[in-house]
């Protein structure tokens, strides 16, 4: 078992190696030793040859794999905001590869602006400061035999998208000596002068990756009412009050910079009076009482209780209030 | 006692000429050749494979050694033997051995023990043992069964894919 070691050269490309490198080095001789060992009249002769010389070729593929797994989500007008692929070299020699990103494509509803394609130096995922920028034939990345490297398209999001909106950008990898058809062989374009064969990939490979817009967040109401009515029972009589429950609960991944509950009062009922609470603590009528939440003043004929700016992650928002059946 | 010649297809008339010493010692002609299995599918998705020559090699393909011996000598030749290593970054395919008259054993472990390919078993690091696989033949035995004639000749082959 061979041990290999992540490789980090100066242009600050970091470059992983996997233990299963894809195949003989080209170049590698094949050699065959055959013995023949007989008898004749009772004495031992052995005939050895050594022949057969095969030489190993350099075989050329690669892959490209996008690697989020899901679309990455983005915010409109938002800035390097970036794709994850692996290029991989599964040829048994080593590589330069050119890459390209191609972010104008079809069935999607908008194009990521300024595509970039940056190494992922830090290993982070993500594109960070200290990532180094991509630029063909300067530093192309050189990749032994199965050693693969992590690159970034790096792109900004319109501000004109809405939620839902998907965008599809591709990185691309392609074989600096040759491209072409499965099979084609180039003579002597190999490591050290071997020929060099195309494998299944033709030398190129390509993946897309997904952006995909979500801006607002998901806030999920939920009520309930519990009636009481004057003899204790849970009868919708005259007299009877009900106490309805506004259950708000943030979801999804972006704040919610104003959170306004309005619920109104339902026909035949009337509010009762400093009744209304939120998360357990009562609430005056009035505005300019120094809290969220008001009867019949912002909202004719309802309460209206402002949550204000809600994180995705905050817990849920509990408002009560009670009215009497008339 | 074992003596050794240095004689083989390509040479032999060269070492015939230079060993005229030897020139009436009985002697075993021996020729290792090897091909390539050549895969195509035809218009029907039919998949043909072919034999064909070969100096050049990709990963992954499947090469046939074929060795032929040849009694040149003037009497028959008894006990004989071929032993072929696996090449070296080759694994042999299994059940490809053949020859025609031939007892076929494997060694897994250099040519120090040889078997038929049930009774090749692996000692594991944890003292169990389990049947050796493909990649563990280290050696191939073939042991004609009788005599060579002086003038006789046979083939003996084995397939290897090329890691």
């Amino acid at each position: 078992m061979k041990t290999w070691f992540g490789v980090l050269l100066a242009t600050g490309v970091a470059i992983s190696l996997p233990a299963n490198a894809a195949g003989v080095a080209p170049g590698t001789q094949i050699n065959n030793t055959a013995t023949v060992d007989y008898t004749v009249s009772g004495v031992s002769y052995s005939n050895t040859t050594t022949l057969n010389t095969v030489t190993v070729d350099e075989l050329i593929d690669v892959t490209v794999t996008w690697q989020n797994g899901a679309p990455v989500q983005v915010q409109p007008g938002a800035t390097d905001q970036s794709l994850l692929f692996r290029v991989t070299n599964t040829g048994n020699g080593t590589e330069a590869f050119t890459l390209a990103v191609a972010a104008n494509l079809s069935n999607d509803q908008f194009d990521p602006a300024n595509a970039r394609i940056y190494f992922d130096s830090d290993a982070s995922g993500d594109f960070s400061v200290g990532d180094v920028l991509y630029a063909p034939g300067s530093n192309d990345p050189v990749l032994a035999s199965g050693a693969s490297v992590d690159v970034l398209i790096v792109s900004d999001i319109p501000g004109s998208v809405v939620d839902g909106n998907r965008a599809f950008a591709r990185l691309k990898a392609a074989s600096n000596t040759f491209t072409g058809n499965p099979g084609q062989l180039r003579h002597g374009a190999g490591d050290g002068g071997v020929d060099a064969v195309l494998g299944h990939s033709g030398g190129k490979a390509a993946d897309k990756g997904e952006y995909m817009v979500a801006n607002s967040p998901f806030l999920i109401m939920q009520r309930s009412a519990k009636v009481t009515d004057p003899k204790g029972g849970d009868l919708p009589v005259s007299g009877a009050t009900i106490l309805y429950t506004i259950k708000v609960t943030p979801t999804g991944i972006s704040s919610a910079n104003s959170a306004l509950v309005t619920d109104a009062i339902p026909a035949n009922t009337t509010y009762v009076p400093g009744s209304l609470t939120l998360n357990g603590t009562a609430l005056g009528d009035g505005t300019g009482d120094g809290d969220p939440g008001d009867f019949n003043v912002t909202t004719p004929g309802s309460i209206t209780v402002d949550l204000g700016a809600l994180a995705a992650t905050a817990s849920a928002q509990l408002v009560t209030f009670k009215v009497q059946i008339n | 006692m074992k003596r050794s010649t240095l004689i083989n297809g390509l040479s032999l008339a060269a070492a015939l000429a230079a060993t005229s010493v030897l020139a009436a010692a009985p002697s075993l002609d021996l020729v290792t050749t090897v091909q390539q299995v050549k895969t195509t599918t035809d218009a029907k998705g039919v998949q043909h494979s072919q034999v064909v020559p070969m100096d050049k090699a990709l990963p992954g393909a499947e090469l046939v050694y074929t060795i032929t011996y040849h009694n040149i000598g003037k009497q028959p030749a008894g006990d004989v033997a071929v032993n072929d290593p696996i090449p070296e970054h080759t694994v042999y395919v299994p059940g490809s051995a053949e020859g025609a008259g031939m007892d076929i054993t494997f060694s897994i472990d250099g040519g120090k023990t040889w078997g038929k390919p049930e009774e090749l078993k692996v000692h594991n690091a944890d003292g169990t043992t389990s049947d050796a696989q493909a990649k563990d033949y280290t050696n191939i035995h073939w042991v004609l069964k009788g005599k060579l004639a002086p003038g006789a000749s046979g083939t003996v082959s084995f397939h290897t894919v090329l890691q």
